[in-house]
């Protein structure tokens, strides 16, 4: 799967996050209706998850004695920056409770929305930011199979 | 062998004659790869730079290849072949 494809696919799965939570705060603070957006979210999340997830689940998934030098560190380069990445959006997420909390926190259905959002959140990065990293930095694969017509061996 | 950023293309690039050893053995990626018990595409990204091997995959490549490391890799670019061969050093010797 070439580069292109591979930085759309994590564009459509995060951009569609975005897209989709932001539907979601809106319709749980006006309670407009949003769910053509929602749902439009919501598609572009999973199909962009499906693609990364064909693209680079083979390094993520498979068991070390399957993968060669290569693929290991590539493997391995992903997990430190998607730690960095959760680490990050952590750390923010703990900033935005503590600021709710020191304001005085409303006690009402968004905040329990808002804590719902966090957790799934916190989840789908942790388990998708390695794929995305892979997806999004590993150089385009060789175009052929290298064959060449003669044997001289 | 590898450098700074595993996987990825260092800094420091190392030039290699992979793809002309495999050509004149007549040998696909898959081949080479089998021999090295490493995936096809790493063979590929080894080819054109984009990844530098570890020691022991060096090492591994000089045993498959019967050639000395510094044959096969070398941190300045590879002069062709051609010219290697009959540079007017390598043909003084053939003359009478």
């Amino acid at each position: 799967m070439n580069l292109t494809r591979r930085r759309s696919a994590v564009t459509a799965l995060y951009g569609g996050y975005a897209v989709a939570v932001a539907a979601w705060l809106q319709m749980a603070h006006s309670g407009a209706a949003t769910w053509t957006v929602l749902s439009a979210g919501v598609v572009a999340s999973v199909v962009g998850l499906a693609i990364v997830c064909r693209a680079s689940a083979g390094l993520v998934a498979r068991p070390s004695r399957l993968l060669d030098e290569r693929q290991r560190a590539v493997r391995d380069r992903a997990f430190r920056i998607s730690y960095l990445i959760v680490s990050a959006a952590l750390i923010g997420s703990c900033l935005l409770l503590s600021g709710i909390a020191i304001r005085g926190a409303e006690v009402g259905h968004v905040d329990r929305t808002l804590l719902a959002l966090i957790g799934f959140s916190a989840l789908l990065l942790s388990l998708s930011a390695p794929l995305a990293v892979i997806a999004w930095t590993e150089p385009e694969p060789p175009e052929d199979s290298g064959t060449f017509t003669s044997k001289a061996r | 062998m590898t450098t700074e950023h595993e996987g990825q293309a260092s800094p420091t690039r190392i030039h290699n004659r992979l793809r002309v050893l495999r050509a004149e053995r007549g040998l696909s990626r898959q081949d080479l790869a089998k021999a090295l018990n490493v995936n096809y595409q790493t063979i590929g990204y080894l080819e054109r730079g984009d990844y530098n091997p570890s020691l022991e995959l060096a090492f591994r490549l000089s045993q498959f290849f019967e050639l000395p490391i510094e044959a096969i890799f070398s941190l300045s670019p590879f002069p062709p072949l051609s010219s290697a061969l009959y540079r007017p050093s390598a043909n003084a010797g053939d003359r009478p």
